[in-house]
């Protein structure tokens, strides 16, 4: 995974900015995506302004809290992303990006991408890896939602009933799944 | 990593209301952190023995071992050494050996942002000591700023001001180790786009020691199992994962409504504590919802910072009046199906802060009675498909009221700031009762009465005498109205849709209207003819006018028109420099078309029948439209001669254009000609013509053909079996099918360069 460059097309003369995970992998991402991570962005801006010596395209942006992993994945989701921001609301758009959230997967796997998203500042990422998450909650049933996010549960079934009720607006006719 | 951002926050916005004692100590310690770091700054420059550090670093004789976190290691040895070099060192030896941290004294919570090897330094141990020490008071610290944090908004800023401030740091100590003067520099710049970066080491330090109480103190809420995956040292997992559990939850949980929140709090105590926060209850939308007067009084109890209440139902009186009395920041309120006595309007008023009522579908007071509104600072109301008999407004701030289908008999408004008034469908509203309703509104901009069917002529010319500013009326349904005298001169937007009293005379009374943008006339039975000078029409309807027959518009805006089953039209006239596109299908009248319309590209007047030859002339070059690309005159079945000559042309459609017997195309730019059921085409000139490729085996009449295409590469003739005089100029022309074409002798055909690329 050392030094991978994520870029299918190394005909784009895109200048490249070089990550560093926390476990040591170098990533050499074009500037394009590494700047939707606002995070990477201030750090790079800063750069420029301050340090002028060690500007350059050696420089390498450590990332402490991002494993290679996560960060490989939120590339590739970053790449995936339309380039303009037309905003479809019909149907159909809402039903393919509920399948595209699908893919991602495990709980596990979200919490890493939505911690790294947020770590990163990177706003459609955290977005729609929050929605994903989300998606796993909204008419889900509680045995559902322990299960899936590996919980258990630890109220006392005193305290269950007496939340049932306060909140039994909330459990009448509610279709799960 | 919560403590931290606590102090971020505390720097930032000037709270000043902490109350927790662990608050306070933040607030101690990040004096003294400031000072010190003060001093250290003075070191550099070469002045010692600032006081303030000092001060900051020694006034709490009980420092919390977070407190001495960092500082101690720091502070006590640079402030009481003389050699200003030695502080450099010294310093500089601490932030090596953080960086480095990793691998040894806080190699497990923090150890993230301190990638590495480790560096060995005189202060690490220290901090090292510090940190475990610090785990178990960290707890209580940790539940303080979690409650904190829940209370600004500003939940997502923590991470990557970490991320931003270790950068500048570095940048700030490393550079004043090397020269004092850049240290200088760079010192300022620092402080001027980030001013807590100068202690950012030290806030580090509080963040490793968080993240491992943080651990200890959830791993035993369960989750535990779903984080800990591939094999990554647990603790490492955690300090960053479990650090954002709770902000991740409420970033997640604020993609959930009502219901999926009160499931996900019954999953385990975390998610109930995160469901319950605020920010996700301002609205408390209960529509549809069965609650009892007593949930409904928990949760205004709960939530008493609520702005917006939704309730429905046959209780909304009893609930409602629960909300008035116990929401003193409701903005927000609406009522649905169900019975409102007139204690609630009266009560009201009490929700000062209220801005927006509305109410649909209910039974208003006892159905004799008047209902009041009066409320001064509500901005919009709302009261449709109401059930009731007289209403009386008065609320000085109101800008917008809607009575859209309620069955009032009476309104009497009292609000001199209403610009919009929606009375559409309340057919009980006598004419009287609109014109006071209306003429009581001076700033009233837009006004829709459509199927207020007893409006007259008298109400609109009072309205328009009191209301000059009106700029959107709709009319629509309005039998009785002909607009005879009525002038609204600011006015952009008429609909008089179905009004059986719009005839061409009523034009008369638009054409004053010079402001007007868009207006529409559908299904206006009577109406003969339009004919409008206009400078900023932009947008016309007449679809369904049965009597319609004579369109005469002058615009330069002019850029939509939508005339369509107007069986009667038969002469459109149009002026217009914005006009881009033209369709008049189906006009089965129509006869005469004129146009004179500088940026029209696109035609369509598919079907209508009675377009003669003449039509050739208006979009032809010279005709009024010198842009236009693409026409389509499919089915106009009463040309029989047609003949173009346009430079812009592109495409041209005649598909079923049975009479036509001639063609005369005089278009270089003609890429796309459409020429099927064309059957009786005799005589066919395409000189020049842009074409790449022609079929004309589907004209098999065809009997003269002339051709001059320099781009045409493939041309076919097969089955034109009366064919006898072709001229073909076509010098790249690579596929000719003429077969079947047993008229056609070798030398009518003009073949020279087709045998010469042979």
């Amino acid at each position: 995974m050392s030094n991978t460059s994520e870029n299918p097309n190394p005909s784009s003369s895109s200048a490249k900015i070089t990550l560093k995970t926390s476990d040591n992998e170098l990533f050499e991402v074009e500037e394009a995506v590494a700047m939707k991570f606002c995070t990477v962005k201030q750090y790079f801006e800063d750069e420029k302004d301050n340090d002028v010596a060690a500007r350059g395209s050696s420089t390498v942006i450590p990332l402490p809290n991002v494993h290679s992993a996560v960060l490989a994945r939120l590339i590739s989701y970053c790449k995936k992303l339309p380039q303009s921001n037309a905003v479809a609301d019909n149907h159909e758009e809402e039903e393919t990006k509920k399948k595209e959230r699908k893919q991602y997967g495990t709980p596990g796997d979200l919490v890493d991408l939505i911690s790294a998203a947020n770590y990163l500042d990177f706003k459609e990422g955290l977005e729609f890896f929050n929605q994903a998450l989300a998606d796993h909650i909204q008419n889900k049933s509680v045995e559902y939602v322990r299960k899936f996010f590996g919980i258990k549960g630890d109220f006392e079934p005193h305290e269950e009933e007496k939340y049932r009720e306060e909140y039994a607006w909330a459990f009448e006719g509610v279709d799960e799944d | 990593m919560k403590i931290w951002c606590c102090l971020c926050f505390t720097r930032e916005e000037e709270e000043e209301e902490e109350e927790e004692d662990v608050d306070d100590e933040e607030e101690d310690k990040e004096l003294g952190e400031e000072g010190n770091s003060e001093a250290m700054r003075e070191g550099v420059f070469g002045n010692e023995g600032n006081p303030e550090g000092r001060i900051g670093n020694d006034d709490d004789p009980e420092e919390d071992v977070e407190r001495l976190l960092g500082l101690a290691a720091l502070s006590p040895q640079h402030l009481d050494c003389d050699d200003d070099d030695e502080q450099l060192r010294l310093f500089e030896d601490a932030v090596v050996a953080m960086r480095g941290g990793g691998g040894v004294g806080v190699g497990v919570g923090g150890g993230a942002h301190w990638d590495g090897a480790a560096r060995a330094a005189d202060p690490l141990p220290f901090l090292g000591v510090r940190r475990f020490e610090g785990e178990s008071s960290s707890a209580s610290a940790e539940t303080a700023a979690v409650d904190h944090d829940r209370d600004s908004h500003n939940k997502r800023a923590k991470v990557h001001y970490d991320f931003h401030e270790y950068h500048f740091a570095t940048a700030v100590f490393s550079n004043a180790g090397n020269s004092s003067s850049s240290a200088d520099r760079d010192y300022h710049i620092s402080q001027g786009s980030s001013f807590p970066s100068k202690n950012q080491i030290f806030y580090h330090t509080l963040t490793m020691s968080d993240g491992g109480g943080k651990n200890s103190s959830e791993s035993s809420d369960g989750t535990d199992d779903v984080r800990d995956k591939s094999g990554s040292p647990r603790l490492e997992d955690f300090e960053v994962r479990m650090d954002l559990t709770d902000d991740l939850l409420h970033m997640v949980f604020s993609f959930l409504d009502h219901t999926a929140l009160c499931r996900a709090a019954r999953v385990c105590r975390q998610w109930r504590a995160a469901s319950a926060h605020e920010d996700f209850w301002r609205c408390l939308n209960f529509e549809n919802r069965n609650i009892s007067v007593e949930q409904f009084e928990d949760m205004c109890r709960r939530y008493p910072n609520a702005t917006e209440v939704n309730i429905s139902g046959a209780s909304i009186h009893l609930l409602v009046m629960k909300a008035v009395s116990s929401l003193r920041n409701l903005e927000v309120l609406t009522l649905g199906r169900g019975q409102l006595g007139d204690t609630f309007f009266n009560a009201l008023s009490d929700c000062y802060l209220l801005k927006r009522l509305n109410v649909n579908d209910a039974n208003l007071g006892n159905s004799i009675q008047e209902i009041p509104i009066n409320h001064d600072s509500l901005r919009h109301l709302q009261l449709t498909k109401c059930r009731v008999m007289r209403i009386s407004v008065r609320c000085p701030q109101l800008e917008t009221m809607s009575l859209k289908r309620s069955n009032m008999a009476q309104a009497v408004l009292n609000c001199p700031l209403l610009h919009e008034l929606d009375i559409s469908s309340c057919h009980k509203l006598s004419d009287a009762a609109i014109r006071s309703a209306a003429t009581s509104c001076p700033q009233l901009e837009s006004l829709d009465m459509s199927n207020c069917s007893c409006v007259s002529d008298e109400t609109l010319r009072e309205i328009a005498l009191t209301c000059a500013n009106l700029h959107i009326l709709n009319a629509s349904y309005c039998p009785n109205i002909s607009l005879e005298s009525v002038r609204l001169p600011m006015l952009t937007k008429l609909q008089l849709h179905s009004c059986e009293g719009i005839t061409s005379a009523s034009m008369a009374a638009v054409s004053h209207s010079y402001m007007l943008e868009v207006l529409e006339l559908d299904n206006c039975s009577l109406l003969t003819s339009v004919s409008l000078d206009l400078p900023r029409l932009q947008n016309i309807r007449l679809v369904h006018c049965r009597k319609f027959a004579d369109l005469n518009l002058r615009s330069i805006m002019l850029s939509s028109i939508m005339v369509s089953n107007c069986p009667a039209l038969h002469r459109i006239n149009i002026t217009s420099n914005a006009l881009q596109k033209l369709a008049l299908q189906k006009q089965e009248s129509l006869t005469t078309l004129a146009l004179q319309c500088q940026t029209l590209q696109e035609v369509d007047l598919t079907d209508c029948e009675s377009l003669t030859n003449s039509i050739c002339e208006v979009f032809s070059d010279g005709g009024g439209c010198p842009m236009l690309k693409s026409l389509v005159l499919d089915n106009c079945e009463s040309l029989t001669a047609v003949q173009f000559c346009s430079t812009s042309l592109v495409s041209l459609s005649l598909v079923g254009c049975r009479a036509i017997t001639a063609l005369n195309l005089t278009c270089p730019y003609l890429e796309q000609v459409c020429l099927d059921g064309c059957d009786h085409l005799e005589r066919a000139s395409f000189c020049p013509v842009g074409l790449q490729s022609l079929n004309l085996g589907i004209c098999p009449k065809l009997n003269v053909l002339s051709i001059k295409a320099p781009c045409m590469v493939l041309l076919e003739l097969k089955g034109c079996g009366v064919l006898s005089e072709a001229s073909i100029n076509c010098p790249l022309l690579t596929s000719l099918d003429a077969s079947f074409c047993s008229q056609l002798k070798d030398d009518c055909l003009l073949l020279q360069q087709l045998l010469h690329a042979r």
